[in-house]
């Protein structure tokens, strides 16, 4: 392993056990480990390789014995009895939730969707009117020269609208896929409990 | 050796160390290993530790062209050199003794 591909490693490992605060200065002591190792003769892998697992270290760093405990591991047969017969009950109220999730993101997506609809209409609209307002300075130019003018506007104003729709759903797409990272997290991410004591 | 009672005998062993000058982590395991084997993930909560209780200090000097980070002894760290060195050297071998037990000055 590389020197920086440690430092992540680690880093990553102690983003889950240790304070933030703490988390700046223990990447520090070990880079400055590394790059001493490295001054005293050893290779950046075998400075590396000297001081170990990354997940260990950061245990033993943060003085911290650890207790995970795998909530997938040994359930006991009651609650397994229970989920099954109480699923009428929370599994409806999970469907309901998740629905109310979903319907949550679909609104939200309606208003990119009625901008990109006025958008869409008023910038067809608008070039129709200017192409038919050409016939219609054959007849009057006056009139012809009018149509053409608002055919324009509505030209103009689908743009603006096609242009706010874009903005607002690249806006939309980053609040989407935060929520949905979040979401993610909270529902798949390794449940430990970590125990301190002072040495 | 058991490992608390090791990791309370490192934080003298670093005091001690760093009586003698001003020195960074790598250095001190270099130096104290010899008497008392340690690694580096075991000196970081020490330091941290003495730091906390203002035993010692620490400084970042530049260091072919980076930060090295040293530490220094303070006047309560040298203290509590001389605290274990003068009395909790004799609560050990009256301790060790009791273990021993060829020591009559425990009593139930």
């Amino acid at each position: 392993m590389e020197r920086v591909d440690f430092i992540k490693a680690l880093a990553d490992e102690l983003s889950q056990m240790a304070r933030a605060s703490d988390i700046h200065q223990l990447i520090d002591y070990y880079d400055e480990m590394i790059l001493d190792l490295m001054e005293d003769g050893y290779s950046e892998r075998a400075a590396v390789a000297k001081l170990g697992d990354p997940r260990k270290l950061a245990r033993e760093a943060c003085g911290v014995p650890e207790i995970e405990r795998a909530f997938s591991k040994h359930v006991h047969p009651l609650v397994v009895l229970l989920l099954i017969v109480g699923f009428p009950l929370w599994g409806s109220l999970v469907l309901a939730g998740g629905l109310v999730f979903l319907s949550c993101y679909f609104i939200i997506w309606l208003i990119p969707l009625i901008g990109l609809i006025f958008g869409g209409t008023f910038s067809l609209v608008g070039v129709v009117s200017a192409i038919f307002s050409l016939f219609l300075m054959t007849d009057s130019l006056f009139m012809g020269v009018t149509q053409f003018g608002i055919g324009m506007l509505f030209f103009g104003l689908g743009i603006l609208c096609l242009t706010f729709t874009y903005t607002l759903g690249g806006f939309f797409a980053q609040v989407t896929k935060s929520v949905t990272l979040w979401c993610k997290q909270l529902l798949f991410k390794k449940r430990k409990q970590v125990v301190r004591y002072e040495a | 050796m058991d490992s608390q009672l090791k990791k309370g005998l490192i934080e003298y062993c670093v005091l001690a160390y760093l009586q003698r000058g001003d020195s960074y982590g790598y250095q001190i395991i270099k130096n104290i290993s010899p008497v008392i084997p340690i690694t580096e993930s075991t000196l970081y909560p020490i330091l941290k530790r003495l730091e906390t209780r203002s035993q010692v200090e620490s400084y970042s000097r530049e260091h072919n062209g980076r930060l090295r980070k040293y530490y220094h002894v303070t006047s309560l760290g040298l203290e509590s050199i001389q605290s274990f060195l003068e009395e909790d050297w004799k609560k050990l071998e009256e301790i060790h003794d009791y273990i021993k037990g060829g020591n009559s000055g425990w009593s139930e």
